[in-house]
């Protein structure tokens, strides 16, 4: 249909307003009250024009244009109806912009200057309310509501979720929360949506959840930003709440290849930035990823990509979470890539490091089924050459992921003693069942995951007695929560902040010397400083005493490529090493660090070595078409309070007996029900953000 | 009884400022909030009604009253809103004058709007005992031992402390009419 604004032809599509047509064909008409995704109600009348024929402005959010009307926008008419409308508007607004965190991003402020207006002539007012800070997510700032209505839209038409409303205080009528109740005590769903559609400071986003180094969409969806390998946390839970297993996995599959694994290991940086946990405790990210996994029903293979051959070769050494991530990319991009792993079978520290209680093999094997349905060539118990005799043999490229698999020592007297192991030794030789004895006392030297492995597994092997010391109090071990907790429950006995002095015994360790810490931290110099108790020392009987402070890589020396800080490969940010055409990734570069961030160098890395090949460098894989989510959340009532769903752990005396796994996967019920919590804080990106006039 | 029937309807005894005043206090567009014009709008009549009351309107109160509610009768959302300004510019064709009156601080023909009423002592009840004299908090009154005691109108602020320190009864409020006075202190006659 056309019509005619300032005499320009303007078509508008059925059920458009006139606001709707206007802006869309870049006539800028004032406008405050009306948002893209919520009805309009004409309430400001800022956006008032003038009709042929109709003897008094009306407003262009609720006007409905007919063939052949003529509108005019600057009449002086309208002109008078929107500028005193601003001006009372500004009247009892308050007049301190530059205090408001809104400052510079405000509608009512690109409005008013816009339309160069000032409340001058009229009684001035201030409607104060007192900042309600109380909530960790959502800040109150109620004197500076213009009641535009649009949060209250937003939360009960829009969202379903019935919090907000007019109310009536002793000040007058703002947008609020009826009855006095909280944010939480009322039900809110902290979607964010009122946040985002007040064109004002009146609500905003909590200052300590927006991080300055961090983008506006990063600090929304924390938990997307956060995840190493940008899983889309939000999208994924969503599906796994409506039963969408499939669609769940296939999510995950876009952005990484090991949803189970990651699952029963990840130590979930995601679920830190949680907003949830500002509320009480974060999402179960980790575990829902981990039944994602389990309900897998693979659809989402039909879609991977696969690109047509490229004739060109990729050698990856070490087949560990890193190489196998970018050996899976590398072959769906089309290029002909072959493993080789010095170990038995592929998974490094996963299946290696990783012990099988908390890592079962059988997951392993079935995730990495897709590594040869890649068409990957796998080399087993084969040592790769040097890379540079990859690179004259064939391969056109040649990745570096081989890990840390060198367990150390500190030297200290006595740690040449027999019986006395280090971490990846004594794990490896128990992952590949010809475990290294352990005696009746057993004490691991460490205070990370991996002595908790190294610890647990003793147990496991029958020890009676195990003992973990290290030099960091309970607060800065790097050992999780849930495994220090764990541990104590099958019996591990924790000297936390405590130094080991010496090993003693004659030829056999026959025990540890410790001694109590009073403090421990790093200088300006980062060099550790020890300040010990006087007089606290004791001897801790133990016959097997197993090292578990770091772990290095092993047989990079002779790699003929650039080494940093001792044995570990020099890389830079794309990953490139010294040898051109040799790049490297993981642990080797960086030095012991977690799955996810083994998986997701193993991305940068199959994307560089792509460029390098001639390839365009993307990677990214569209497993499952875009939905558009429901942004009809609904009211729950007290779900600001839900509580986090635990998995029930095997028995803690029965399980420290066996290997079998110590946490089960989470039933459908559970995973819906503690997706079910998750916020969608993505819903929020799903709205439109209105432009200021001068973005027109 | 909609505003504007209530502007139709005022009695003799009713003071127009006071009507609307009160009216708007509790209107339905000061409990709504929905819509700019009936919302704001309410509120600034409210605010120049008050201060008109108060004896402390500004000049060009009405014009911009009668500006505003020009535009709050074709924009205000509903009814409401229409009915108020409808009921301001009805106030001002019939009680121009009267508006006009507390609009330049001149008086209120009903004698409604207190800060428009006098207090007074009636010279022939005053004994001149200066009891008034010591309770006025502003020395606004004026004479001495046996003289009738006479209330300096510029500097009273209608406090009401001199007519409860009356032994008499000599002190009066007073609205539109006010009682014939003298101007300075003269002897008792009682």
């Amino acid at each position: 249909m056309k019509f005619y604004i300032n005499d320009r032809e303007v078509e508008a599509r059925e059920g458009q307003s006139i606001l709707d047509a206007a802006l869309e064909a870049g006539i800028f008409i004032p406008h405050l009250c009306s948002h893209p995704d919520l009805e309009a109600k004409g309430g400001c009348r800022l956006c008032v024009v003038e009709i042929q024929g109709m003897d008094k402005p009306m407003p262009a959010c609720t006007t409905m244009p007919t063939e052949g009307m003529r509108v005019s926008v600057n009449g002086p008419k309208a002109d008078k109806v929107r500028r005193m409308s601003m001006e009372l508007i500004l009247a009892t607004h308050p007049a301190d912009c530059t205090g408001c965190p809104k400052y510079g991003k405000c509608e009512l402020q690109s409005m008013y200057q816009y339309m160069g207006v000032s409340p001058e002539r009229w009684r001035k007012k201030s409607r104060s309310v007192a900042n309600d800070d109380s909530n960790p997510l959502i800040q109150h700032l109620f004197t500076r509501c213009i009641r535009c209505g649009r949060c209250i839209r937003a939360c009960q038409d829009l969202r379903g979720v019935k919090v907000l409303d007019y109310i009536k205080t002793d000040v007058g009528i703002r947008a609020g929360i009826l009855d006095g109740k909280s944010l939480k005590e009322a039900g809110c769903r902290f979607c964010g949506a009122c946040i985002e559609v007040c064109p004002t400071g009146s609500i905003v986003d909590q200052v300590k959840i927006m991080k300055e180094d961090r983008k506006e969409a990063d600090n929304i969806v924390p938990c997307r930003a956060t995840c190493p390998a940008q899983i889309d946390i939000p999208r994924f839970i969503r599906y796994i709440k409506n039963g969408e297993y499939e669609k769940a996995s296939a999510v995950i599959h876009e952005r990484m290849p090991f949803p189970e694994i990651l699952g029963s290991v990840c130590t979930h940086p995601c679920e830190t930035e949680c907003k949830h946990k500002e509320l009480g405790s974060s999402i179960s990210i980790c575990k829902l990823k981990r039944a994602a996994g389990v309900n897998d029903t693979c659809e989402w293979k039909q879609r991977v990509r696969k690109d047509p051959p490229t004739g060109k070769k990729a050698a990856i050494i070490g087949g560990g979470p890193a190489g196998l991530t970018a050996a899976y990319y590398l072959a769906h991009k089309g290029h002909q890539v072959t493993v080789f792993e010095k170990l038995p079978k592929i998974g490094g520290q996963c299946r290696y490091g990783i012990p099988v209680y908390r890592m079962p093999d059988d997951v392993l094997d079935k995730e990495f089924e897709i590594i040869e349905e890649a068409g990957i060539e796998v080399k087993t118990n084969t040592a790769a050459p040097a890379p540079a005799e990859l690179l004259q043999s064939g391969y056109d490229t040649v990745l570096v992921s081989v890990g840390t698999h060198l367990g150390t020592k500190l030297p200290i007297p006595g740690n040449d003693l027999k019986n006395v192991y280090v971490n990846a030794e004594f794990l490896r030789a128990a992952g590949m069942g010809n475990p290294m004895p352990v005696n009746e006392n057993v004490m691991v030297l460490g205070g990370g995951s991996v002595a908790y492995d190294c610890a647990r597994t003793a147990l496991r092997r029958g020890a009676k007695n195990v003992h973990i010391a290290c030099l960091e109090n309970e607060q800065q071990m790097t050992a999780s929560k849930d495994e220090i907790e764990e541990g104590a429950e099958e019996g591990i006995i924790l000297h936390a902040a405590h130094s080991f002095l010496r090993i003693t015994g004659e030829e056999q360790a026959e025990g540890v010397e410790l001694q109590k810490v009073e403090r421990f931290y790093f200088d300006e110099n980062r060099r550790a400083v020890i300040d010990l108790v006087p007089g606290s020392n004791e001897i801790i009987p133990a016959q097997t005493v197993i090292f578990a402070v770091g772990q290095k890589p092993e047989d990079t020396a002779d790699m003929g490529l650039e080494l940093t800080h001792g044995p570990y490969v020099q890389a830079d940010a794309t990953l490139h090493t010294s040898m051109d055409g040799v790049f490297a990734a993981g642990d080797v570069v960086t030095g012991t660090k977690t799955v996810i961030e083994a998986v997701a160098a193993g991305r940068l890395a199959a994307e560089q070595m792509d460029l390098y090949l001639g390839g365009d460098g993307d990677i990214s894989e569209v497993l499952l078409d875009p939905e558009t989510a429901d942004p009809y959340i609904g009211h729950i009532d007290g779900f600001g309070d839900l509580p986090r769903v635990e998995p029930v752990l095997a028995d803690a005396c029965e399980r420290a007996k066996n290997f079998d796994p110590v946490e089960p996967a989470f039933s459908c019920e559970q995973a819906g029900c503690e997706a079910a919590r998750c916020l969608q804080c993505d819903l929020r990106l799903q709205l439109t953000r209105p432009k200021l006039w001068n973005e027109y | 009884m909609s505003m504007l029937e209530r502007v139709k309807n005022l009695t003799e005894k009713e003071c127009i400022v006071d009507v609307l005043r009160k009216e708007l206090a509790d209107n339905k567009c000061k409990n709504c909030g929905k819509c700019t014009f009936g919302y704001e709008g309410a509120t600034q009549l409210e605010m120049v009604f008050n201060d008109m009351s108060e004896k402390k309107a500004r000049p060009g109160d009405l014009d911009l009253l009668t500006d505003l509610c020009s535009v709050m009768k074709e924009q205000s959302m509903c009814e409401d809103g229409e009915d108020i300004a409808l009921a301001f510019l009805e106030a001002m064709e019939r009680y121009r004058k009267d508006l006009e009156d507390h609009a330049s601080k001149k008086s209120c023909r009903a004698g409604v709007c207190k800060r428009f009423m006098t207090y007074h002592i009636i010279a022939g009840d005053c004994i001149g005992c200066g009891d008034c004299i010591d309770a006025c908090p502003e020395d606004a009154i004026l004479g001495r031992k046996k003289f009738v005691h006479v209330i300096n109108q510029a500097e009273c602020t209608q406090c009401g402390a001199c007519k409860e320190a009356c032994d008499e009864d000599a002190i009066v409020l007073a609205g539109a009419k006010k009682p014939r006075c003298p101007q300075r202190p003269i002897p008792c006659r009682r």
